[in-house]
Parts: structure tokens; C-alpha cells; sequence
């Protein structure tokens, strides 16, 4: 027996990764049409933004380069997020008993739950494009590197936290709903709020979206930071928040498997 | 023996729901109510063992494996396996327990067979010599060589089954649990699956078991666990169960189809041209009336058989029903 | 086999009323992103939309996705997947009738528990008066667009023989119609070579052109391009569907066994 630590996990994960992309590439041709066209995912936003800011100016306080920033990485953000944790797959295994086959191997259930969901894997080319995106942004706004990896970093942080408050919002949607449904339009919302300054839509939607369901940590409030909106105490807190967050969740997602009942058999 | 499963007083419900009533209106009103799984099941298995978990669909089988193997929480009742409280400590259980669902395959499906076990290797840490080894081992005892390199896609249901038993044994487990493995696998697929079984629990002392509703897949277990219900309801050896239900016999005679025969010996199961099956007591095949029947000329040829295990279960489920 | 989808869907009725609920949320964030729009360039209107325009603009659309955005590819994608293809080409109908009755029922209970609410909202809050021929263009252009949205899905529906898994594919289709439709932004906002270009194809008809009828904003001359050239594309779409259909018949193969 083998007591399992973080390594270990994430080997796990790393492992799992390189056989779903095996499995993944089985079929050539058609896993590269996948991967070509989810890459036109990242440029609605990208089109959405330039048409508002040709007939407008916009959004107050906000540039059409910042605006691009802010929805190309809620793009790659919750890109990233599915990409690990596909709300609807998770659900779906759950309701059909499949998860249950990796329950009994010697990992943590949220590790499992992460690595081998086989989630959306062409999202990696959409994430890919926003990233062109943001690159291009990044750089007619003159943000020096120093600033994209605090930036990123901080992103980092509130995406983790985030992904494990979904996982976490996806073992209770199954439990209330049975039903992958509101996962899936709590995520379609996110990519609309996630993609616009969280002030626009008020204070009580920017407090739902800051706190409640918290997708401002990995998108609004880092670059709030990185555009110099907010102060250097403010940004702490918030990766406080973050990791609060992430830690909350973790055990709540614990709690809430103990009452799994298993589709099937 | 040692004991290496014990379970005391495991008690299990879910909450679930049926239409209120009929006609179109009845999908918006839903009767929730609590359908007991389990009701206070307590037995335990010993190391070696192979037991069979007979029942019904619906009984409670497949809620007990979960169970044992740490998926569900029971509601009550202590569960011990290989010293760990499988809900309590799912890890380290996990190292020492293999699980086939016979449901869900755990093979990657666009990828031979071969990668899956490359995939178990790695994540039960196994050393590669060991895996070798062992792949070599199983892949002879179950017939494997010609379609272990395949994609699994092109497997039929029977090889991808001995795929998935593999899969669940590479890393040596002490305890095996098989959750309806043999549900539309062909005859020649679940005989390799029994003799690796029987193997193993020779050479290694592995304990098997399995759960099924198929009556001829416990042709080689030591013991039965009956489930009905919920309810454990016999536990004891497969033998025990056959002498519940008597010393009966089916014996088949075919005879000149012309011939008067006097065939009242027992009940008559078949009659055809030339043909007939007939439950009888065991004594009655010594009887002088029954020696001299077989030397007969018009007899053409005679079997003697047990009974099938499904007509027995058949009536004992029909006693059950009436006492549940 | 109608009457048989909309029991079955409507087993999963809390799914459509979760839908419903994230439609008019999404309806609400776009009208408050339009808000901020507006009101941060202080002006009433943007290229002849007012603010109270753009809120009963987006609530007729939100209202027209439960149209549109058609349930075929993966009622064909599932029966692709679970091999039950084969099953359901041996039927009686033939299978793309068969497989648009499954998708209709969804539909339809989709067009119950989300389209007309939203529709409702639209007209409580927009003063807009309704002429008998306002209603029967829109009648025309929602059932157009209707049967386009369906043979766009049965195409893609088709690809899932080849790809198995089409829902990547599938949420690129969607997010095209709705982008290039109107969906997203008012198509009278792109420039002007882009609108006369997208009147013609098919996707204006989806929903730029019922929500625009409907507001009063659209010019009738662009109404009748616009129903002209969903016809045609119309006839079109159902050509390559046939010959999709005949070509993926000859393939047909199920998964398992």
C-alpha cells in the first residue's frame, strides 16, 4: 500500500491526460477537424467586442484592448475550467454509474473526478486562440511581461478556486436536479458576465458574481489589478478570498459525495 | 479462516419517485418515497473464498458491492475489508481490491487493450518486470494473445470482458469483486473467466466475489449469498441449496416412438415423439421397475441429470415472495 | 411518435424551466450590457435602435433561440453513440422523419416552457401594436426559420456518423447562427456590406428579421429579401440534406456489439 501524495496526484492527472489524447487522436482526420473548428470558439468574443466598439465607445472606463483582455480570459478561463471539469459529462456519469468505476482506485475523488472526465478536450484549441487574442491585446496596450505573470498568476489562483467551486456546484446540482441542466446554463451565463466589466450589470449582480458565484476572482478583479483599478491590498485579499474559496469548496464537494447514490446497477 | 470481508447489520435506503397516477397530467405529480436497498445484511467471507451474490435485479446486489468497495455509504452497519472501513478508507482499500462492473467497461475504447493495462500499470505503481510478468500470465489463462494488441472497439463483448477482468487484476489485488461480469458474454468468454478465477484463488489465495442473477455462473463458487429485497436470505454452500429442494432428477428417455412404455415414474416434464423428460425422486433410478424399463428393447437411449439450479431458485423466489 | 417525445420530455420538465430561468437572466445581463453601452455614450438611440428597443430586441431573441436552436444533432449524435441507429432505420417511417418527430417534441416543449414566456415579456413591456400583418409575417418568418434551423441540425446531425461527437461541432454551428442572425448584436450595427450580405443568408430569418417585424424597425423591403432568400435556402439546405442522407445510409454502423 501506497499512502498517495500531491506528486502522485498529479501524476495521476498528467497520466490520464496523455491516454485521453491518445484515445483522442484514435481517429486522426476527424481529431483534427475537431481541434480546427473549436478554435473559431475564441473569436465570437473577439467579433462581439470590435462591433460594440465600432458603433459605441464602449463601456465607461474601459478600452476596447482592456475589454479584449478581459474576454479572451474569461474564454481560456472557463475553457480551462471544462476542459478538467465538463459539468454536463460529470453529471451524466454520475446519473449512468460510470464514475464509479474510477472510485475504486487509490486517488482522491476530486482528483479523480478532474482527471478523468473526459471533459471537452477540443476546448485546448479554443483556449489557444484567446490566448492569441490576449497576446495581441497585451500588446497593444504595452503591458510589460512583469505584469502578464502577475496578471496570469493571479488568474491562475482564481481559476483553480473556481474550477473546485463548480466541481464542487456540479456534485449538488446532481443531487438536487439529477440533471446537468443548470450547470450548463450557469456556465453559459458566466461566459456573458465573465466577458463584460462586472460593474456594468450593478451592484447586487457584481456582488453575486464577486462573491456568491465567485467567477470574478479569475477574470474581473486580476485585471482590475493589472489596469491599476484596484490597489495591491485589495488584489491580496481577493487571492485570499480565492484560496478561501477553493478550500470551502473542497470539503463541501466531500460532504456532498458521501450522499452519491450512484446511477445504474 | 481468516475473514477478510465482514459486514454487520449494513442497512441501506434511497429516496426515489413514481408517477402519482396515469394520463398525461401524471409527469407534473411525483409519490416520493424510500425504497429500503439493504436491510440489516451481516455475513462474512474468508479469505480463498469464491462466494456468489444470487438475487434478482432490484435485490440489493449491486448496492452491496458499492458498499463493500467504498461507492456508497450504507446507513447503518459496520463493514470491515481487509481491515479498512471501505467508505472511511477508500484509498488505501483500493490498493488491495480489484472491481469488474460488468456494466461499464473501464477499457479505452479507441485504444488496444494493451494501453489500458500500460494505464492500470502506472497508476497502481506497478514495476514494469512485475507487469510483464503478469500481463504474460493472464494473457495465456484467458486467451488473449490474438486480440490484446486490437482496439477494444473491434473486440466482441466476450473479449472486451476479459479485457476488463484483466484490467481489475494486474496489480495482484487480495480481494476481487465482480459486479454481474457475465451479462451477454459468450459460453467459451465465461469459462476462461471462471478457470482464471479458480486459478488465481489457487496460486495466489485471491478472494472472489461476484454477483449475478444468471444461475450457471456459480458453477464454481464454495458458497451463495442469496439477496431478496434487501434481505440476506440464505447463506451457505451452492450444495446446501440444491438439497433444499430435495433429491430430485431429470431423466430424459428416448424410445422406438411406436413402443408402449409404462413411464409413470414421476412427473412428466416433455412428452414428444420418441421423447420424454420426467422429474423423478433419486430413489426411484434403483428401482428393479425402472432397471427393467432401461433394458428394454424399445429404449433407444437415457440421461440422468440434477435438476437446473434456475428451477430451484425459480420456486424458492416464489416461497420468498409469498413470505415477503 | 410527437405525443411519445413530449411525455418523455416532459419527465425532464425541471430542465426546461431551469432553461427558461437562464434564458431570461441572459436576456436581462444583455439588456444591461446594452444599458451601459447607451447610457456611457449618453445618446436614445445607436443606428436607429433606442435603449427601450434593444431591451424587447433581446427578449424576442432570447424568445427565438427556443426556435432555433434545434434539438436535432444530438437526438442523431445520442442514437449514433448508444448504436441505436440501426434500430431506428429498420422502423416503418424512414428515419430523417422519424428522428425530426424526436427532435419536434423537444422542440415544442421548448417553445412552450421558454419561447412564448419570453414572448409574453417582450409584448408587456414593449409598446409596440401588433397589425394582423405584422403577426402573419412573423408567422411566416419564425416557421422559416424554423425549418431551416432544422436542416442545419440535420446536416450536422449527419456528421456524427463520421465524427460520433459532434457537440463541439454543433456549439459552433449555433454560435455562428446566433452571431451572424443577430443573436448577439443588432445586424443594422455591423456595416453596411456585412447586412446585405447576411440578409440574404440564412440566418437573419432566424432572428434578426422576426425580432426587427416585430419591434417595426425593419423595412419591408428587407422582409421580403429576407423571406425570399430563406426559401431558396430553404430548397437548398433540403437538397444536401438528401443527399447527406443518402450517402450516410449506405454507412450506417453502430456502436457496441
Amino acid at each position: 500500500m501506497v499512502e498517495i501524495t500531491l506528486i502522485d496526484s498529479i501524476k495521476y492527472y498528467l497520466i490520464n491526460q496523455v491516454y485521453a489524447w491518445k484515445s483522442f487522436f484514435a481517429y486522426r482526420t476527424q481529431s483534427l477537424l475537431w481541434l480546427f473548428y473549436s478554435a473559431f470558439t475564441g473569436i465570437f468574443s473577439l467579433i462581439t467586442i470590435t462591433v460594440i466598439y465600432n458603433v459605441s465607445s464602449g463601456f465607461p472606463g474601459w478600452s476596447y484592448y482592456q475589454m479584449l483582455i478581459l474576454s479572451s480570459t474569461v474564454v481560456m478561463v472557463i475553457d480551462a475550467i471544462e476542459y478538467n471539469v465538463n459539468s454536463w459529462d460529470v453529471i451524466r456519469s454520475m446519473r449512468r454509474g460510470m464514475l464509479d468505476m474510477h472510485m475504486v482506485r487509490p486517488y482522491g475523488l476530486a482528483t479523480i473526478m478532474i482527471s478523468t472526465q473526459s471533459g471537452a478536450k477540443t476546448l485546448i484549441s479554443g483556449f489557444a486562440t484567446s490566448l492569441v487574442i490576449f497576446a495581441y491585446a497585451a500588446l497593444m496596450l504595452h503591458l510589460s511581461l512583469a505584469y502578464i505573470i502577475v496578471f496570469l498568476g493571479i488568474v491562475a489562483i482564481g481559476t483553480y478556486a473556481f474550477m473546485m467551486f463548480l466541481l464542487m456546484l456540479t456534485v449538488l446540482s446532481y443531487h438536487l436536479f439529477k440533471s446537468g441542466m443548470f450547470m450548463e446554463g450557469l456556465i453559459g451565463t458566466l461566459s456573458v458576465v465573465g466577458s463584460y466589466p462586472l460593474s456594468v450589470f450593478g451592484t447586487i449582480i457584481m456582488l453575486l458574481f464577486s462573491v456568491l458565484v465567485p467567477i470574478g476572482i479569475a477574470v474581473y478583479y486580476p485585471a482590475e489589478l493589472v489596469f491599476g483599478k484596484i490597489n495591491i491590498v485589495f488584489s491580496i485579499a481577493i487571492i485570499l478570498f480565492s484560496l478561501a474559496i477553493a478550500f470551502v469548496s473542497y470539503k463541501l464537494f466531500y460532504v456532498l459525495m458521501r450522499n452519491y447514490t450512484s446511477g445504474g446497477g | 479462516m481468516e475473514k477478510v470481508v465482514e459486514v454487520a447489520n449494513v442497512s441501506k435506503s434511497f429516496k426515489t419517485y413514481e408517477r402519482a397516477s396515469s394520463g398525461f397530467l401524471a409527469s407534473f405529480r411525483r409519490h416520493y418515497y424510500t425504497k429500503k436497498a439493504l436491510i440489516s445484511v451481516s455475513f462474512s467471507i474468508g479469505r480463498g473464498q469464491i462466494v456468489a451474490l444470487l438475487g434478482r435485479n432490484g435485490s440489493g446486489k449491486s448496492t452491496l458491492i458499492k458498499i463493500l468497495t467504498g461507492i456508497l455509504y450504507p446507513d447503518s452497519g459496520t463493514v470491515n475489508v481487509l481491515g479498512f472501513n471501505p467508505w472511511k478508507e477508500r484509498m488505501k482499500l483500493a490498493w488491495n481490491i480489484g472491481v469488474v462492473l460488468g456494466a461499464h467497461s473501464q477499457m479505452y475504447w479507441n485504444l488496444p487493450a494493451y494501453d489500458t493495462f500500460e494505464y492500470m500499470r502506472k497508476i497502481y505503481k506497478v514495476p514494469e518486470e512485475e507487469f510483464k510478468k503478469r500481463l504474460a500470465y493472464f494473457v495465456d489463462i484467458l486467451d488473449l494473445k490474438d486480440v490484446y494488441k486490437e482496439p477494444v472497439r473491434t473486440m466482441s463483448l466476450g473479449e472486451r470482458m476479459k479485457c476488463n477482468f484483466v484490467a481489475s487484476t494486474l496489480h495482484m489485488p487480495q480481494v476481487v469483486f465482480l459486479d454481474e461480469p457475465t451479462i451477454g458474454v459468450d459460453m467459451m468468454s465465461k469459462a476462461a473467466l471462471k478457470k482464471a478465477m479458480l486459478e488465481m484463488r489457487a496460486k495466489y489465495g485471491t478472494t472472489f466475489i461476484l454477483t449475478t442473477h444468471i444461475v450457471e455462473d456459480i458453477s464454481i463458487v464454495d458458497r451463495v449469498l442469496m439477496l431478496h429485497k434487501g434481505r440476506l436470505v440464505f447463506d451457505g454452500a451452492k450444495e446446501k441449496l440444491e438439497h433444499m429442494f430435495g433429491n430430485k432428477r431429470v431423466v430424459e428417455i428416448k424410445f422406438v416412438s411406436d413402443a408402449k412404455l409404462n413411464l409413470n415414474f414421476g412427473k412428466v416434464l416433455y412428452m414428444g415423439t420418441g421423447i420424454t423428460r420426467l422429474e423423478v425422486n433419486a430413489s426411484v433410478l434403483k428401482s428393479r421397475r425402472f432397471i427393467n424399463l432401461l433394458s428394454s428393447k424399445s429404449i433407444i437411449d437415457y440421461s440422468v441429470s440434477t435438476p437446473g439450479l434456475s428451477e430451484l431458485l425459480a420456486k424458492m423466489y416464489a416461497n420468498l415472495e409469498k413470505v415477503h | 411518435m410527437i405525443t411519445i417525445g413530449i411525455k418523455d420530455e416532459l419527465a425532464y420538465k425541471l430542465d426546461y424551466i431551469i432553461w427558461l430561468f437562464f434564458q431570461f437572466i441572459n436576456a436581462l445581463l444583455m439588456i444591461l450590457i446594452w444599458s451601459a453601452i447607451y447610457l456611457g455614450m449618453g445618446v436614445a438611440s445607436i443606428r436607429g435602435l433606442s435603449l427601450p428597443e434593444i431591451y424587447v430586441y433581446f427578449f424576442i431573441i432570447y424568445a427565438l433561440r427556443g426556435v432555433v436552436l434545434t434539438q436535432l444533432p444530438e437526438v442523431i449524435e445520442d442514437d449514433v453513440q448508444e448504436g441505436s441507429i440501426a434500430t431506428a432505420y429498420i422502423r416503418p417511417l424512414i428515419y430523417p422523419i422519424q428522428v425530426y418527430m424526436r427532435g419536434a417534441a423537444q422542440d415544442l416543449i421548448g417553445m412552450l416552457f421558454i419561447t412564448v414566456p419570453l414572448f409574453v415579456i417582450a409584448m408587456a413591456i414593449s409598446h409596440v401594436t401588433l397589425t394582423l400583418i405584422t403577426v402573419v409575417l412573423l408567422i411566416i418568418e419564425i416557421l422559416i426559420g424554423y425549418v431551416l434551423a432544422n436542416l442545419i441540425g440535420f446536416i450536422v446531425g449527419m456528421t456524427a456518423i463520421k465524427l460520433i461527437n459532434i457537440s463541439s461541432l454543433e456549439a459552433i454551428i449555433w454560435s455562428t447562427v446566433l452571431l451572424l442572425g443577430g443573436g448577439i448584436v443588432p445586424l443594422n450595427m455591423l456595416p453596411q456590406i456585412v447586412q446585405q450580405i447576411l440578409y440574404l443568408s440564412p440566418f437573419a430569418i432566424m432572428l434578426y428579421i422576426p425580432a426587427t417585424t416585430f419591434l417595426g424597425t425593419v423595412s419591408t423591403g428587407i422582409i421580403i429579401t429576407s423571406i425570399f432568400a430563406g426559401l431558396v435556402w430553404i430548397a437548398l439546405l433540403a437538397v444536401i440534406s438528401f443527399i447527406a442522407w443518402g450517402k450516410v445510409r449506405r454507412q450506417i454502423t453502430s456502436a457496441g456489439g
